[in-house]
């Protein structure tokens, strides 16, 4: 049969048989194992991409927790600091009152002693004035003349 | 260089381009004498003059081109695959950005044109793609053959025939209809054959066009005057451009229609008239 155009149906199945033989051979030699490649490293992308999210999301967390952590040792800390302020405030308000009566006790007994001295002080002078009253009269009565002197003036001057 | 050499080496170049002009013209025939411009076309377009022998079989120097470019291809291609791509890196080189630029741009075709189905899609897109670049830019090595009457002649480029145009576009529709098949099953091949000037479309738009270039290339070609710098660049520019316009063409219109016809239809739920009458009794 005469086509126009002269188209021929033997030269268009070659053309077909050409053509599947390209399409094959590219395929097998070319496309495939080069979108193969593409996908693999696109897969170890996404997977690099979802390790990382992964290690951030662990990061946050344990970041989180070293939050609470950290906000918790402070807050006890701040408890703690309290107490003992209070323990210290407690402490030095006895220590101080300790000291002031062992102060007030010690002139207490400062006074006493000093009492005790000047009481002392005071009987021996006494004593002293009395045995040298003693000792006056008695050196006087030892010696007459010097006393019937002593009378004679007196008479005299009356 | 002082200006007086440059000077002088352009007078001589050009003393020697106008003695050389001259003898073309004096001593050569005017490129029409043998063969009539209607012959010369005539034969571009439906080559029934000069034909070449494959294997015992008269055929048309395209199919020639075709079975070489797909030679040269599978060549480059079992080259790469063994020397280049067992040697891809993460971070590629200027040839393994070459070859994944090229798959990745067809896949994405495929991809975005048939986003439900598009596995053989990219493949086909992706050959025949390459076939028609490569096929059209290789009319610019001017190959020379022998036809069956002896004459040498260069070979036109793979798709610059009917019967490679036919052959296209016919492979294209089936590659569509296979997709309608896989997307929708009989439905798919209705979906398809709704379609049926699709065939005859695609070939003649793609014979059509590369015959253009063609045609003025000859023209050009044919007339002496029109022989000095004009045809390298009205060559290269045809060629290249349809090289282009055409493989994104016929790749373009079929991831489209394969993307139309495999794209699932749901089944429309029968409502039974019964039912509806019956449901607000039985409420």
């Amino acid at each position: 049969m005469n086509i126009p155009l002269n188209i021929d149906w033997q030269q268009i199945l070659l053309h077909l048989f050409n053509l599947i033989i390209l399409i094959v051979g590219l395929y097998l030699l070319l496309y495939k194992p080069v979108r193969d490649f593409m996908e693999k490293r696109a897969a170890e992308y996404a997977k690099m991409d979802t390790e990382t999210r992964g290690k951030l999301a662990e990061a946050e967390t344990l970041e989180a927790e070293r939050r609470e952590q950290i906000s918790s040792l402070q807050k006890e800390l701040d408890e703690r600091r309290q107490s003992e302020m209070k323990r210290i405030s407690a402490e030095a308000a006895a220590k101080s009152k300790e000291a002031e009566d062992t102060a007030s006790r010690i002139i207490s007994e400062a006074q006493e002693t000093a009492e005790r001295e000047r009481q002392r002080i005071l009987d021996g002078a006494q004593d002293e004035i009395a045995q040298l009253v003693v000792d006056a009269t008695d050196r006087m009565l030892s010696t007459s003349d010097a006393f019937d002197e002593f009378l004679d003036a007196a008479e005299r001057s009356a | 260089m002082d200006k007086k050499t440059r000077n002088k080496i352009i007078a001589v170049t050009v003393i020697v381009l106008a003695v050389l002009l001259v003898g073309i013209v004096l001593t050569g025939s005017s490129g029409g004498e043998e063969e009539e411009l209607s012959v010369v076309m005539r034969d571009g377009v439906l080559h029934e003059v000069n034909r070449v022998s494959l294997f015992g079989m008269d055929v048309n120097p395209s199919v020639i081109s075709g079975f070489l470019v797909t030679l040269v291809l599978l060549v480059i291609s079992a080259l790469l695959r063994i020397f280049v791509i067992p040697k891809f890196k993460l971070v590629p080189g200027r040839l393994q950005m070459l070859l994944e630029m090229a798959v990745n741009l067809f896949n994405g075709l495929a991809k975005t044109n048939s986003p439900h189905r598009n596995g053989f899609l990219g493949v086909y897109v992706f050959a025949a793609g390459t076939y028609i670049f490569c096929g059209t830019i290789f009319e610019l090595l001017g190959v020379q053959v022998f036809t069956t009457d002896g004459n040498a002649i260069s070979l036109p480029a793979a798709s610059a025939d009917i019967n490679a145009a036919i052959a296209l576009g016919v492979l294209s529709y089936l590659v569509i209809l296979s997709g309608g098949i896989a997307g929708n099953g009989v439905k798919g091949i209705g979906l398809t054959l709704k379609e049926f000037s699709l065939p005859i479309s695609m070939t003649f738009r793609l014979f059509g066009a590369l015959l253009s270039g063609l045609l003025v290339t000859e023209l050009v070609y044919y007339s002496i005057t029109l022989s000095f710098v004009l045809p390298v660049i009205v060559a290269i520019m045809f060629t290249l451009l349809h090289a282009l316009i055409q493989a994104y063409v016929l790749t373009m219109l079929t991831a489209t229609y394969y993307g139309e016809v495999s794209e699932p239809h749901p089944k429309k739920q029968k409502v039974r008239k019964g039912a509806q009458t019956a449901s607000p009794e039985n409420a």
